[in-house]
């Protein structure tokens, strides 16, 4: 019984933790170090009702939009908050 | 030897377990920086806000050994311009400070003016900047400018140690003894924190500690 109910917990945890039902990827210019990934990822932070999580990839040069389940951002919003922190959108992928 | 290995091992760490940034005059909006720099002639404590990624204002100090000089002064740094590109940045700043400089028992209002541009991919970067310092009696009447290159060994992602080899050629030509010092150094960087640290040309150390909040 004891073990059941740790396994059930350990698995209500891990499923509320990854419960993000949305990724928007986003291909930004300019994006080339890490003070500029610290940059957009702060831009976001004001929109945490929203966006959950922030994943920023300096290879690809995108940056990984994860939205709170059954919450939307608009593009123009996601150009707005890029833009207010020095950089440019190329393309938004939904 | 040792004590230098132990002593670069533990700012590796350092960077390591806390988190870094680069060395612009301006930060994101909202954001302060606290720059703390030090080179063959110079020791400066600069402390800026930024309202919005395109201009910070702050308090400045510094202190020249070459005259004995210092300087306490209001600075304003703007972003003239930015360039984007798929695999690059490039930016131009313009810097200009107001404030009180003394030397011996002479007080003086001056102010000083400079461009700083910086170009950067995630494997080559070169910066340039330069300051002309004057004030209104003859306390200092100095210009300055250096270069700085860079490559990075390794290309990291987000959150990893970024490191730099850097070359920085100083010139000061109002300077008596040290009209062209150049440094070798390495920049490490990850998050809101960069460490600067370098060998002059005349045996002097480069330290430079630059924190984002």
């Amino acid at each position: 019984m004891k073990k059941i109910f740790i396994i059930s917990s350990i698995l209500v945890l891990f499923f509320t933790k990854i419960a993000y039902s949305k990724v928007i990827d986003v291909e930004v210019n300019g994006l080339v170090c890490e003070f500029c990934a610290v940059t957009i990822e702060k831009g976001f932070k004001k929109e945490y009702q929203i966006v959950q999580k922030v994943g920023i990839n300096l290879d690809s040069k995108k940056i990984f939009l994860h939205l709170e389940e059954g919450s939307d951002i608009s593009d123009a919003k996601i150009i707005d908050i890029i833009t207010n922190n020095g950089y440019n959108v190329v393309k938004i992928n939904r | 030897m040792r004590l230098l290995f132990i002593i670069l091992l533990s700012l590796i760490y350092y960077q390591s377990s806390i988190s870094i940034s680069s060395a612009r005059p301006v930060s994101y909006g909202g954001g302060w920086t606290l720059m703390q720099k030090n080179n063959h002639n110079k020791n400066s404590i600069h402390l800026h806000y930024s309202p919005s990624y395109k201009y910070s204002i702050g308090y400045k100090s510094e202190y020249l050994r070459e005259g004995n000089i210092s300087l306490n002064s209001l600075q304003l740094n703007n972003l003239i311009k930015r360039w984007n590109l798929p695999a690059a940045q490039g930016n131009l700043y313009l810097k200009s400070n107001i404030g009180n400089a003394t030397k011996s028992k002479n007080n003086e209002i001056y102010s000083s003016l400079g461009l700083a541009t910086d170009f950067e991919t995630r494997r080559y970067f070169i910066s340039y900047q330069n300051n002309y310092y004057k004030s209104d009696g003859d306390v200092i009447n100095i210009f300055q400018q250096n270069i700085q290159f860079g490559i990075a060994p390794y290309v990291a992602n987000y959150n990893n140690i970024h490191s730099w080899i850097m070359v920085r050629i100083d010139h000061e030509p109002d300077s008596d003894d040290n009209k062209i010092i150049k440094t070798g150094l390495i920049r490490l960087f990850k998050g809101v924190n960069l460490l600067e640290l370098g060998i002059t040309s005349n045996k002097k150390l480069l330290f430079n500690l630059i924190k984002r909040f």
